[in-house]
């Protein structure tokens, strides 16, 4: 028949179409995708420096320490911004504290997303050829510390067997991936910090960049996710590395305010800082430049220069770090001064420095087995020396606990606003005891030490979209 | 496989050119045929009103002719002629025997719903109405032809069961929001597909189509009707065909209109001069204010004026009285009347087997606001072929349109004039003293006159050239089988120019303005779209047994849309020199005026086969069976192809014998589907703008770290994404009843959409919490829509016909597929709930005690802290579930009036504009008007609707109001001169006046500017759609 002739004709042509796929296999021309995002060394720098700038995630634990730990107080303007962690009624949904969820992941990505493409990506000259490891190390190693900023504020204190946070080796965007242990993501913070270490060229006084990941600030995190861990020894060794580096020494006097100003052109005892050209995401969090104060810094931080300090001696951080508005005290920490805009808000975000490698020392001189007092009081009379004015070195201290209370308190002092205070308290098992006159409700004056809101809540949105998740106790 | 396609095609013109070249030299001769004898007849329609322009052509020649107004013809008979065909738009074909008879009249059955002999144009195939399993409706072409209207699709309103059309803005030449049957998608869209003389053609893009062009609007509803178009039927499908000539002597119309179009009237009327003056004092009164409201500022019982000295009290006294004695109106400065016109020549005519109809038409409209309008040329081609073998259709149209728009019309900017002359006080001036130039400055009190001057020295128009060809050859290569080929091209360009000048005030104050728009600027937009298509197929029809007959067709389809766009703005424009290009001054580092360049360039492709079969006995059952498999580029590999089929199913109980007797049935059909359909040319908009790769993970490489380049995801694709299906049971029924005086159908469906696209957040670990569409979730819409027709009056002087079409559609989320609930716009997508559920904190009035604003809290008591109130979805949805139209047609002798009112129900919306002219503290306290309705409270006891001046005004349900409306769309007046007049005019055969008027009336709750106007879910004080009264004369030569 005929008919059927045709019928086939026309059940060719469908296989025939199905094979036009030539025709289907578009591309979009306007923007970049998955097979070419990454060509060359070049492309994998850029996909590096967005992994940088993402690092700027670290930035939510300097909100969670003010508004969780007893450094800060909401300030007179303020109409709700922060508050309801201040007032720990945070929840899962209250978002002000758990943004790091997503933007350390976010980070993380970037960093499997360059680390996937280098081995693949072309390499025009020797030169650019020498940037494929270090690029690779620089990767893991920021990789490494978005797992620790991750630990530090989801999951409890350090317990290898304990609930960790998913590990994402690769990207994969559809991924609903259960937690791993603590003990499992330790491990490969501290895998690919090594392997991160021996990628990267040794680093002088003279090649160090407070800008990039290299092996001395690699050492600065190793010795603090040390600390973290309850590895003094390492602790030790690694700040003791950083310290010796000779890179980034401590200041004092007008160079040390030049830090939270910076009108130098480097910023003194950074060890790495995520830069910032125009975002007010840092600087405008304390205050506005129509001089509105949100969050202010705690009497008990304002009070804490003076109550120990007999008269005579002046602490130069608390100059350098409150400051008045219109009468108002505010946190002056992330204001900066830069050119051209003084004021403005905005500012580099300091990440590490090196008064807390002295501070990491010295805790970890007092909690280890055998306490090295003379060892920690040093460290303390070093920092301290270069940030009191007329500062007598004390003496030793008699027992670790006393040394650890002081260092404690020179943390305190030294790293308020800077993301440190509520972990320390975490870390040492302390709670948090704010004065009365920093809250407005006894309520939320204290958090015992037991309480779940020392563990951040995982995001409701992830609880949502990702099946295995399991949301953290108290939320 | 399109190439060679291409080529059949090709082939195939290359022979009908010898062909046409074979029939010119044919002509030349066929007049010295010898004419047997001379037939003379009248052509009338079922109510005997005579058919004019009736072709009447003898079959199997080449000789024809046409009726007159008056429904008489002549016709020179040669002797081999056995039958005679008369044919007419809108009308069934009828053959007659020639006999030894010399008069041969006949009547003619209309074409409407009331006929089921008629066919339904898929666009793909024409399929007998009696084999038909689908839902369809059809628009005459005397409904959509001579109306005022630059866009086509605006006309759809009220005459089509089931289709809701809501024309956002009065801007001329604004295409209309058209939604089939209820929204069908969530993240993608609900546009219907658009087919043009067989081709696709882009939505939403109708302003180069004349509408009296065309010979029949389909619309195809159901899966049956729209299975053929497989994965881009869901949505619904507009099948437009143009006319084509009429064998017969060559015929020349003119037709002109010329008419007035003004803004229409509405609810809110903004304060007069004393008026604001006393709220602003009562204002005061209660939370104090500043300089900016006059009436209070300068009041006696404002504490400043104790503090004042006799002379300062003489001299505000006098300021004041001056203030008073301004009283603008702004409207008179910020609408207008827009005059319109409309020419049209149309040629048409041909012989036996070539017909041809040309048209050329220029279409002027002006806007009801100062530099609105739309001026448009159309020139149409129609010729077509046809011998016994050989059947070939050439369409084009060519039409170029420019538009003129004001700076803005669709945000709450103050450039907005609809917003402007809602909220200016009437105490401002208009002009400086030397009454020419605009009273501008900074502050409220100036914002009306710096519009005004934005309007004066700005401009913002588009250019618009836009063809659409399309070719259809159709060869018989047996007596059963056919093979066709369609291909097309829509294509469309774009020139935009927005030129903001130097000289307005608005940009001429440094500390407001950046230096690049201070010094004038112009941005040149350039956007290409192609689309195009070939369609291949084969027919094999025959008829065993003289009962069962075999319809069956297989076609391949091929579809490639090229877009692409450019943009440059250049600053520094020498006002000498205004909206030139030229003008633009080069960047460098002093100036740094440098020009930003920019566009996109996006492409998409569908590659589909499929097969019709339809088989009927005795023409009373048919069933239909619909087969179509689709591959898309805009999906991932795995997921693009995808297979739709679509049964159906027709009995014709009139023609049953239990029936055949009755003389209530004169007909009655029973019709089922059901079947499936895609979403292809609505998917959601990805990175790019389009949604053309939705799917594909995209990075950006134009971002930066602290000044360094920095290269990351944008877009996170979905590899898994697949096609949404609607899948539609549709039951429908055909009627004529009680001697034809009661015809139409009804529809009951219930449409299922799967695997629908939800917004997805992924997870933190995988994706940051970034967002994808995923195929998750299942929406409803179940519904009936009914058409229906009395013939009220059936005399041969005196027609009266009532006709009403409605439908009822109601939308629900079934299923979300675990995403939860999420927001868009000012709606919520909740399981359970129809789309386009405002979610929005309750209103519970103002506390007469305290003047505090009250609102609900979620157990329902009442509070006055808006912070304890949570947002609910209790206010309704914005898409219309009950829409509809109706209205008379009479006629009496030669004059014929028609009416036609729309209605929709059930809808509510957001009245942004209550917002501002009902909000004492946000507005009136900045030196804003206010609405004459304001009524805020001023001292315990008061009823009020809005709060005292102590309290801050929210969003919540006070805004949200019924949008339901009656229009009177529209209505005409026309006059025939009777074939008395005509025949004494020699030139003129024939001769129609009318009178059209359009939205002259509505009836609504709504107090804004127009229910229609502004996005489908809130109102931004957009441009109001206009009245327009036109007169207009229709000449045939």
């Amino acid at each position: 028949m005929r008919l059927f002739k045709y019928i086939a004709g026309a059940a060719l042509g469908v296989a025939v179409l199905g094979a036009c796929s030539k025709q289907l296999d578009l591309l979009p021309t306007d923007s970049i995708n998955e097979n070419n995002a990454f060509l060359t060394i070049n492309d994998a720098q850029q996909g590096a420096n967005a992994a940088y700038s993402r690092y700027n995630a670290f930035q939510n634990d300097i909100f969670v320490s003010s508004l969780m730990s007893d450094e800060a107080k909401l300030g007179v303007d303020n109409s709700g911004q922060g508050a309801i962690p201040y007032r720990y009624q945070l929840s899962a949904t209250s978002g002000d504290v758990n943004g790091g969820y997503a933007g350390y992941y976010g980070m993380i990505d970037q960093t499997n997303r360059v680390l996937q493409a280098l081995p693949n990506v072309k390499a025009n000259t020797p030169f650019e050829e020498t940037r494929r490891p270090i690029l690779r190390g620089q990767m893991l190693a920021l990789r490494a510390i978005g797992y620790f900023g991750l630990l530090q504020s989801f999951c409890k204190n350090y317990d290898p067997s304990a609930k960790g946070v998913p590990i994402m080796l690769a990207p994969n965007p559809a991924a609903k991936p259960p937690h791993n242990t603590m003990g499992e993501v330790m491990s490969r913070i501290e895998t690919d910090l090594a392997d991160a270490f021996a990628l990267l060229p040794a680093v002088t006084v003279a090649t160090f960049s407070d800008t990039v990941m290299n092996r001395v600030n690699i050492d600065a995190y190793r010795a603090k996710i040390a600390l973290y861990k309850g590895d003094f020894a390492n602790a030790i060794t690694y700040a003791t590395n950083v310290i010796n580096s000779a890179v980034k020494p401590l200041v004092t006097g007008a160079a040390f305010t030049s830090i939270w100003t910076e009108s130098g052109t480097t910023i003194p005892e950074s060890l790495f800082r995520i830069r910032n050209a125009t975002g007010t995401g840092l600087g405008g969090f304390w205050t506005t430049t129509t001089g509105l104060v949100y969050i202010a810094p705690s009497d008990k931080v304002t009070d804490i220069y003076t109550s120990t300090i007999p008269g005579t001696q002046l602490d130069i951080r608390r100059g350098a770090y409150i400051g008045l508005l219109s009468g108002k005290p505010y946190v002056k920490k992330h204001e900066s001064n830069r050119s051209p805009n003084p004021g403005n808000r905005v500012v580099d975000l300091k990440c590490i420095r090196m008064a807390e490698m002295y501070l990491i020392r010295a805790e970890a001189y007092a909690r280890q087995s055998t306490p090295n007092l003379a060892g920690g009081t040093a460290d303390l009379n070093t920092l301290r020396s270069n940030r009191i004015t007329g500062y007598t070195n004390v003496a030793n201290f008699t027992t670790a606990s006393a040394l650890l209370t002081a260092v404690l308190e020179e943390r305190y002092k030294e790293l308020c606003f800077e993301g440190s205070r509520f972990f320390d308290l975490k870390r040492n098992g302390l709670p948090v005891n704010r004065w009365a006159t920093d809250v407005t409700a006894p309520t939320w004056q204290n958090l015992p030490a037991s309480s779940d809101y020392f563990v951040m809540p995982i995001p409701q949105q992830e609880i949502l979209a990702n099946p295995n998740a399991v949301q953290n106790p108290g939320y | 496989l399109a190439q060679s396609a291409i080529y059949l095609s090709l082939n195939k013109i290359m022979r009908m050119r010898k062909l046409l070249l074979t029939l010119t030299a044919f002509l030349f001769f066929s007049g010295a045929l010898l004419a047997q004898k001379t037939i003379t007849g009248k052509v009338t329609d079922e109510a005997g009103k005579p058919i004019a322009d009736v072709s009447v052509t003898a079959k199997g020649t080449n000789v024809g002719t046409v009726t007159k107004a008056d429904g008489s013809y002549s016709l020179n008979l040669p002797a081999n002629a056995k039958q005679i065909v008369f044919s007419a738009v809108e009308y069934t074909p009828q053959t007659v025997n020639v006999g030894s008879r010399n008069v041969y009249s006949v009547t003619l059955v209309g074409a409407g719903s009331k006929d089921l002999g008629d066919v339904v144009v898929t666009g793909i195939k024409n399929i007998k109405k009696a084999d038909f399993s689908g839902a369809t409706s059809r628009i005459a072409p005397r409904n959509v032809e001579d109306r005022p209207v630059g866009s086509f699709d605006q006309l759809l309103q009220g005459q089509v069961p089931g289709l809701l059309a809501v024309t956002g803005s009065g801007q001329p030449g604004n295409p209309t929001t058209v939604v089939i049957r209820g929204t069908s998608s969530i993240a993608g869209g609900s546009n219907p597909l658009y087919i043009v003389d067989g081709i696709p053609v882009e939505s939403g893009v109708f302003q180069g189509f004349n509408p009296n062009d065309f010979a029949s609007v389909e619309i195809l509803k159901d899966a049956a009707s729209t299975a053929i178009y497989g994965s881009r039927g869901a949505a619904g499908v507009i099948v437009v065909t143009t006319k084509k000539g009429r064998s017969g002597k060559v015929k020349l119309t003119y037709g002109a209109q010329f008419g007035i179009k003004q803004r229409p009237e509405f609810a809110f009327r903004p304060m007069n001069t004393p008026e604001l003056l006393k709220a602003q004092e009562d204002y005061g009164k209660i939370a104090g204010g500043g300089a900016v409201m006059p009436g209070w500022h300068y009041s006696t019982a404002n504490p400043r004026y104790a503090t004042l000295t006799p002379a300062q009290r003489a001299a505000e006294a006098l300021l004041l009285d001056s203030i008073r004695g301004i009283n603008t109106d702004w409207k008179d400065y910020m609408f207008r009347n827009g005059p319109f016109s409309n020419h049209e020549i149309t040629l048409s005519g041909g012989t036996g087997k070539t017909v041809f109809f040309s048209s050329l038409a220029l279409y002027n409209e002006k806007g009801t606001t100062p530099r609105t309008d739309m001026k448009r040329v159309t020139l149409r081609n129609n010729i077509d072929y046809a011998d016994d073998k050989l059947n070939v259709s050439f369409t084009s149209s060519l039409a170029y349109t420019k538009r003129n728009f004001q700076q803005t019309t669709v945000t709450n900017n103050l450039n907005n004039p609809f917003l402007s002359v809602n909220i200016n006080v009437p105490y401002a001036r208009v002009f400086k003293a030397n009454g020419v130039d605009y009273e501008t400055g900074v502050g409220s009190l100036y914002a009306a006159a710096n519009q005004l001057d934005l309007t004066r020295y700005d401009e913002n128009y588009n250019n618009q050239i836009k063809g659409v060809v399309a070719t259809t050859a159709s060869y018989k290569i047996t007596k059963n089988l056919t093979a066709a080929a369609t291909a097309g091209i829509d294509f469309r360009e774009t020139q935009g120019t927005v030129y903001g000048s130097k000289l307005p005030f608005a940009r001429s104050n440094p500390n407001v303005v950046a230096p690049t728009t201070r010094e004038g600027f112009l941005t040149e937009s350039l956007t290409r779209l192609l689309i195009a298509n070939v369609r291949p197929s084969i027919n094999y029809l025959k008829v065993f047994n003289e009962r069962h007959k075999v319809d069956a067709t297989a076609f391949g389809e091929y579809l490639r849309t090229h877009d692409k766009q450019f943009t440059a703005t250049g600053y520094g424009i020498d006002a000498r020199t205004p909206g030139t290009p030229a003008a633009i001054t080069q960047g460098n580092a002093v100036n740094q005026l440098f020009a930003n360049v920019g566009g996109r360039k996006t492409q998409n492709s569908l590659v589909s086969a499929g097969g019709i079969l339809t088989y009927s006995y005795d023409g009373k059952y048919a069933i239909t069976g619909t087969l179509r498999t689709d591959y898309s580029s805009k999906l991932p590999k795995e997921g693009r192809q995808a297979t739709f089929y679509s049964v159906g199913g027709v009995w014709n109980m009139h023609k049953e014998n239990f029936l055949k007797s009755s003389s209530f049935f004169n007909s009655l059909r029973l019709r089922a589907s059901y079947g499936g359909a895609g979403n292809a040319d609505n998917f959601p908009t990805g990175a790019d703008g389009t949604d053309n790769f939705t799917y594909i993970t995209t990075f950006v490489g134009s971002g930066n770290y602290a000044g360094i380049p920095t290269l990351a995801v944008s877009n996170f694709g979905n590899n898994g994404l697949k096609w949404e299906t609607t899948y539609t049971l549709n039951i429908g029924t055909d009627f004529s009843l009680w001697k034809n005086r009661i015809y139409g159908s009804l529809e009951m469906y219930d449409r299922r959409i799967k695997d629908l696209f939800v917004r997805q957040t992924l997870t933190a670990p995988g994706a940051a919490l970034a967002v994808t569409n995923i195929n998750a979730g299942v929406l409803q819409n179940k519904g009936f829509e009914w058409d229906i027709s009395v013939d009220v009056v059936r005399k041969r002087d005196f027609t009266f016909t009532l006709k009403s079409n409605g439908g009822y559609n109601w939308n629900k989320v079934l299923s979300l597929g675990g995403v939860p609930s999420y927001l868009v716009g000012t709606s919520r997508i909740t399981e359970g709930l129809p789309l386009g559920s405002h979610d929005e904190v309750g209103w519970a009035g103002v506390d007469a005690a305290t003047g505090a604003p009250l609102f609900y809290r979620a157990d329902g008591t009442i509070t006055n802290d808006f912070n304890q109130a949570p947002k609910v979805q209790r206010w309704g949805t914005y898409e219309a579930p009950w829409k509809g139209g109706f209205g008379p047609v009479l006629r009496y002798k030669n004059l014929e009036f028609s009416a036609l009112f729309s209605w929709q129900s059930g809808a509510t919306k957001v009245d942004n504009l209550e917002f501002f002219v009902e909000n004492p503290v946000g507005f009136m306290s900045g030196g804003y008007n206010q609405s004459s309705d304001l009524n805020f409270w001023k001292k315990p006891g008061d009823v009020a609707s809005t709060p005292s001046p102590l309290f801050t005004t929210n969003f919540s349900s006070k805004i949200i109001h019924d949008a339901s409306f009656i229009r009177l769309r529209d209505v005409q007046l026309s006059y025939t001169l009777p074939n008395s007049v005509t025949e004494k005019l020699k030139f003129i055969s024939r001769a129609r006046f009318y009178v059209t008027g359009t939205n002259l009336f509505i009836w609504t709750k709504w107090r804004g500017m127009d229910p229609e106007a502004g996005a489908t879910n809130i109102n931004l004080s957009e441009f109001p759609n206009p009245r327009g009264i036109t007169g207009g004369i229709d000449i045939s030569f």
